[in-house]
C-alpha cells in the first residue's frame, strides 16, 4: 500500500470571465449548477490535485459531488487499484485550494 | 395580415396564438436538440404565466427583469408580461452585477426571470423574487387554468409603459429609454408599411430579443406576416451555416458583425450550396453596415434589407425596401415619421415611435430633445431623398485646423485593401491613428501609405498599430467600443508584431500577451498553467479543425509538438445528409428489409420479443427514442428493427463503415465509401466516431431526432469475442444527457451463437429480444456522463 497525495492552489478570479467551452471540458454539467467563480475555484483546485496523482486521468474521469454537510465527495471513472480516497476543499478571499489523498495499491498509478 | 397594419401589441400577439394553434410559431435550437412550440400550447404557456404572476402579487405597472438568451421561455415571460400590463426590463446577456445593481436600484423591479447558466450573475438584489426561463415548464407544472374567460387580456392605454430598455454600459449611468405600447405600435406599424412578404417564411432570429432591433424587426413583424420563427444558441458562423441548411431557413435577421464573420466563414466557398437555394433574405440592423460586405451578399442574388433606427425610435428611421434599395444608404424615411438634418446634419426624428424619455432621468431626457425633435446623435445626408449615415458624432475627429474627419471614410478606404480583416480608427495623441486586423502578416507602414494615396490631406493616417487580438471589442450588437481600443493600443510599448502563424496568435490569444514564441519552449516556460492548457485546446479547436485529447497536451509539451498532435487530432467536417430520410429512400429501404432482409433472418432463427408493452407506450409518446442494445452479432440491428414499427437510424463508426478518414490505397477508400452509401440506404446508417470527432457526431443523432426518427446504438461499439457484455463506452452517457430523449435498454440473447464476429455463414438458432422500461430522465439528470453510462449498462445487464 502507498499513499499519494495531491493539492493545488488556484485564484478564484481566473474563473470569472470564463468561456463556456473551457467550462464544458473541465467541469460536467452537475458541477456547473452553481456556476460562480468560487466554486468553480475550488473544483478546479480539487480536479488539478487528482490529476497531479494519477496523470492520465482527463477532467471529465474526475466528479465531485457536494455532500448535504458540505463536504465535497469525489467520483472517479475507475478506482482500480484505489483502496481509498478523500477530499478536502478551502476558500480564503482571493484563492481557492484542495488536497486529495489516495491510499493505493503498490504500482498503481 | 392586413397591410394597414396593428391597432396594438396585444392584439398582435393575441392573433398570432389564436389563429395559428396547431401551427408551429417557434423552434429553439438549443445544444444539439430543436425545441418547437404551437399557437395552443404557447397560447396556454402564457396564460399560465400570467395567473403564476398574479399569484406571486405581480400586477400591470410592476416592473419585470428578463436576462437570457433567445429562447421560447423569453417568450412566454414577454408576452405574459405584454398580455397583464407588466412592464418588461430586458437586459442584454452580457450585464454584469454591477449595471444590474444599478438598474435595479433605478427602475424596483418585482422580480427576475434568468438563464440559469449566467455565471457572472451571482447578484440578487433584495425584495426582488428570482426565476429561472429554463425552469419554466416545473414552475407552471402546478397552475392551473380553465377559460381563457377567467384571464382577460389587461386593459392598457397607448401611453402606458410597455417595456424600458437600457442602452449604455458601466462605463456611465444607465439610461433606461421608455417604449409605451403607442412607441411599439408605431414602430411594428412602420416595418410592416415598408416590407410586404405574404408568403409563410421560415426565419432566423439571431438579433437579441433584449434590443428593440430584434423585438420590432425580429419578432413582431414576422408574427404579422405568420412567419415561422427560429433561435439558435450559437453565434458560430459554421453552426449558423448548417442550421440554416438543415432548416432550410429562408432570411435571418442578423446584425453586421455575424454577416461579416457569415462572409469569412463562406470566403470562396458556394453559398448556394452551404446554406441552400431557399435562403433569400438577409434583413440587418442595429451598427453600420459595410458598404462592401453589403454588395459581397448582393453579387450572390441574396436580398440585403439594412434598417436604421435607434431604441429610442423603437429601431424605425429609415429602411431599403425590397426592390427598392440602394446600397450604402440605410434607405427611405419610413411613412408616419419625420426626420430633419440639424445642427452640423445630426438627424432629427419626430413621430409617435419616439420615446417620451429616459426612465427617472429629466437631465437626460431634456439633453436629447430639440424643440420636440428626437437628437439622434448621427450625422447623415440625404440624397434623393435616400439616407446616408455619415458617423456618430461623438466619433467625429477634429483637426487642429478646425476640419471634420469621419472615421468611417477612412475606415471603409483601408478595409478596401485586400490584407486588412478590419480596422477602427479613432483619435489618439491628437493625431489620426487607425488600428489595424491583418488578414497575414504583412509591412503595415505600406499599408498605411496605400490608404493615404487615396485620402485628402485632412483625412491621412499618421499613427498606426496592428491589433494583436482576433477581433475588436464590441457591444453585444456589434458596435465597436472605441474607447477601449484606444485604452489597449495606448498600453502597448512596442509596435507588435503579427505573427504569420496562426498559431502563435492563438497562443498569445490565452495568454493574453503578445510575445514573440520560440518553437523549443515548453508550455510552462510559456506561464501556460493547467487551466491556461485548457483554454488553448478550446481555442485550437475553434481555429483550427481539431478534437485534442487533453492528456496529449501537457506542460511538458513544445510549442514544436503541437502542429504533430493537431495533424493527428484532425477530424473531417462533413455536413449531414438528408438523402437517406427522404421519401424515395425510404421506399426502397421499407421494400428491400420487407423483401429481402426480414424473410432472410426468419430463415436463420426464431426471434422471441419481450417487453412490447413498454414498445406500446412509447409509441403512444410520439416522441423520438434511443434505444440502447448489447451487441452481439452483424444481425442485431435488422432483428430490432423487425418488431419496431418506428423509424430508426444507425449510428455506424465513421471510419470503419463509411471511410470517412480512412488512409490507404484509393480502391479501398472507394470500396468502403460504397459500403457507406449502401448501408446509409438500407439501414438508415449515418457517420459517427472520432475520425468525424464528438462534436459532429452528437449533431448528426441529434439532427435525426430533430426529424422524428429514433436511434439505435450499441454503446459497447464492438460485437462481443466471448458473449459477454462489455463496458458501455461513454458515448451513450453524453447522450442520454445531451438528447433529451428517452433510453430505452435492450437486451440480445442466442445471437452471438448464431453468427459469431469473425464468421461470415450464420448457424441456425432461437434468439430473443428483451425490451426494457425506459430510463426516465429523473434518474439521469443529476449524473454525470460516467454514472449515467454505467447506469445504462446496469440496466441493459438486468433484462
Amino acid at each position: 500500500m502507498e499513499v499519494k497525495v495531491g493539492c493545488d492552489i488556484v485564484e478564484i478570479k481566473r474563473f470569472i470571465k470564463i468561456e463556456e467551452e473551457t467550462l464544458n471540458k473541465i467541469f460536467h454539467k452537475t458541477e456547473l449548477k452553481n456556476p460562480n467563480p468560487e466554486t468553480l475555484a475550488g473544483l478546479f483546485a480539487a480536479k488539478e490535485s487528482c490529476k497531479k496523482v494519477f496523470n492520465n486521468l482527463s477532467w471529465h474521469d474526475i466528479e465531485i459531488k457536494k455532500k448535504r454537510n458540505g463536504k465535497p465527495d469525489l467520483i472517479l471513472k475507475t478506482e482500480k487499484n484505489i483502496i481509498s480516497h478523500d477530499l478536502s476543499i478551502s476558500h480564503d478571499r482571493d484563492y481557492a485550494i484542495a488536497t486529495v489523498v489516495f491510499l493505493i495499491k503498490r504500482g498503481g498509478t | 395580415m392586413s397591410k394597414e397594419g396593428i391597432s396594438s401589441i396585444q392584439e398582435l400577439i393575441e392573433n398570432f396564438l389564436l389563429t395559428n394553434q396547431d401551427k408551429i410559431l417557434f423552434a429553439h435550437k438549443k445544444g444539439y436538440r430543436t425545441y418547437t412550440i404551437n399557437g395552443k400550447e404557447l397560447f396556454e404557456k402564457v396564460q399560465k404565466t400570467r395567473v403564476f404572476l398574479k399569484n406571486k402579487n405581480i400586477e400591470s405597472s410592476d416592473k419585470i427583469i428578463i436576462l437570457g438568451t433567445n429562447s421560447i421561455e423569453w417568450i412566454t415571460v414577454y408576452f405574459a408580461c405584454i398580455l397583464s400590463g407588466i412592464i418588461v426590463v430586458p437586459l442584454d446577456t452580457l450585464t454584469d452585477k454591477l449595471l444590474l445593481k444599478k438598474i435595479q436600484k433605478q427602475v424596483k423591479a418585482k422580480a427576475i426571470f434568468q438563464d440559469r447558466g449566467l455565471a457572472s450573475i451571482g447578484f440578487v438584489p433584495n425584495k426582488i423574487k428570482q426565476f429561472y426561463l429554463d425552469e419554466l415548464d416545473n414552475i407552471l407544472k402546478n397552475v392551473n387554468i380553465d377559460t381563457r374567460a377567467n384571464l382577460p387580456t389587461t386593459k392598457t392605454r397607448p401611453n402606458d409603459i410597455l417595456e424600458i430598455i437600457y442602452t449604455s454600459g458601466t462605463t456611465s449611468n444607465p439610461k433606461g429609454v421608455i417604449l409605451t405600447n403607442e412607441n411599439i405600435t408605431a414602430g411594428v406599424n412602420a416595418a410592416i408599411s415598408s416590407i410586404s412578404l405574404k408568403i409563410r417564411l421560415r426565419m432566423l432570429n439571431l438579433l437579441p430579443l433584449s434590443h428593440i432591433f430584434g423585438q420590432i424587426q425580429g419578432l413582431f413583424l414576422l408574427m404579422h406576416f405568420n412567419h415561422k420563427i427560429f433561435f439558435l444558441d450559437s453565434i458560430q458562423p459554421r453552426k449558423i451555416i448548417s442550421f440554416i441548411k438543415n432548416k432550410k431557413i429562408n432570411g435571418v435577421a442578423l446584425v453586421p458583425g455575424i454577416l461579416s464573420a457569415l462572409k469569412k466563414e463562406l470566403e470562396g466557398k458556394s453559398v448556394l450550396l452551404n446554406l441552400g437555394v431557399q435562403f433569400r433574405l438577409i434583413g440587418v440592423g442595429g451598427a453600420s453596415l459595410d458598404t462592401e460586405l453589403e454588395r459581397w451578399w448582393k453579387r450572390r442574388l441574396i436580398i440585403v434589407i439594412q434598417g436604421y433606427g435607434l431604441t429610442e425610435t423603437a429601431s424605425v428611421v429609415s429602411v431599403n425596401k425590397i426592390g427598392a434599395s440602394k446600397t450604402g444608404s440605410v434607405g427611405k424615411v419610413y411613412e408616419n415619421l419625420e426626420i430633419k438634418l440639424g445642427k452640423d446634419n445630426e438627424i432629427l426624428v419626430k413621430g409617435k415611435n419616439v420615446t417620451p424619455g429616459y426612465f427617472n432621468d429629466q437631465i437626460k431626457t431634456k439633453q436629447a430633445f430639440e424643440d420636440g425633435w428626437f437628437k439622434t446623435g448621427d450625422i447623415g445626408e440625404i440624397k434623393n431623398s435616400y439616407l446616408y449615415l455619415k458617423e456618430r458624432k461623438k466619433d467625429i475627429i477634429i483637426t487642429p485646423s478646425g476640419l471634420n474627419v469621419y472615421p468611417k471614410d477612412i475606415e471603409s478606404t483601408l478595409n478596401k485593401i485586400p490584407v486588412v480583416e478590419e480596422s477602427s480608427v479613432l483619435e489618439k495623441d491628437k493625431k489620426i491613428h487607425a488600428v489595424l486586423i491583418l488578414k497575414e502578416k504583412a509591412d503595415i507602414s505600406e499599408v498605411v501609405k496605400k490608404a493615404n494615396e487615396k485620402l485628402l490631406s485632412h483625412q491621412k493616417i499618421t499613427g498606426y498599430s496592428v491589433w494583436p487580438y482576433k477581433d475588436f471589442p464590441k457591444t453585444h450588437t456589434g458596435k465597436v467600443k472605441k474607447h477601449i481600443i484606444l485604452q489597449e493600443i495606448s498600453k502597448l510599448k512596442t509596435k507588435p508584431h503579427s505573427y504569420e502563424n496562426k498559431l502563435y496568435n492563438v497562443i498569445n490569444n490565452v495568454l493574453k500577451s503578445h510575445q514573440k514564441i520560440n518553437l523549443k519552449s515548453k508550455l510552462s516556460d510559456l506561464g501556460m498553467d493547467s487551466l491556461r492548457r485548457v483554454e488553448l485546446i478550446s481555442e485550437l479547436e475553434k481555429e483550427f479543425d481539431v478534437e485534442i485529447n487533453e492528456v496529449k497536451l501537457n506542460q511538458f509539451t513544445k510549442v514544436s509538438d503541437i502542429e504533430e498532435i493537431m495533424k493527428e487530432s484532425h477530424i473531417q467536417k462533413i455536413k449531414f445528409k438528408k438523402w437517406p430520410i427522404s421519401s424515395i429512400s425510404r421506399l426502397v429501404r421499407y421494400v428491400f428489409q420487407k423483401l429481402l432482409v426480414f424473410p432472410l433472418l426468419r430463415i436463420f432463427t426464431k426471434t422471441d420479443y419481450y417487453g412490447l408493452e413498454n414498445l406500446r407506450h412509447i409509441e403512444k409518446l410520439k416522441k423520438p427514442v434511443i434505444f440502447a442494445s448489447n451487441h452481439q452479432s452483424a444481425l442485431d440491428s435488422p432483428v430490432i428493427i423487425k418488431k419496431l414499427q418506428l423509424p430508426i437510424a444507425i449510428p455506424a463508426d465513421s471510419n470503419y463503415v463509411f471511410g470517412i478518414g480512412t488512409e490507404g490505397p484509393f480502391i479501398l477508400r472507394l470500396y468502403k465509401r460504397l459500403r457507406g452509401y449502401l448501408i446509409a440506404l438500407f439501414f438508415n446508417a449515418y457517420p459517427f466516431g472520432e475520425t468525424i470527432g464528438t462534436n459532429t457526431s452528437l449533431e448528426f443523432t441529434g439532427e435525426m431526432l430533430d426529424n422524428g426518427y429514433s436511434i439505435l446504438i450499441f454503446p459497447e461499439a464492438h460485437r462481443t469475442t466471448d458473449g459477454k457484455i462489455k463496458a458501455f463506452k461513454s458515448g451513450i452517457g453524453y447522450l442520454a444527457l445531451n438528447m433529451q430523449a428517452l433510453i430505452i435498454p435492450v437486451k440480445i440473447k442466442g445471437l452471438y451463437e448464431i453468427l459469431t464476429v469473425r464468421k461470415t455463414i450464420p448457424k441456425f438458432g432461437k434468439s430473443k429480444v428483451i425490451i426494457g422500461k425506459p430510463i426516465t430522465p429523473e434518474k439521469l439528470k443529476d449524473l454525470s456522463y460516467i454514472n449515467a453510462t454505467k447506469l445504462i449498462e446496469e440496466k441493459v445487464k438486468e433484462l
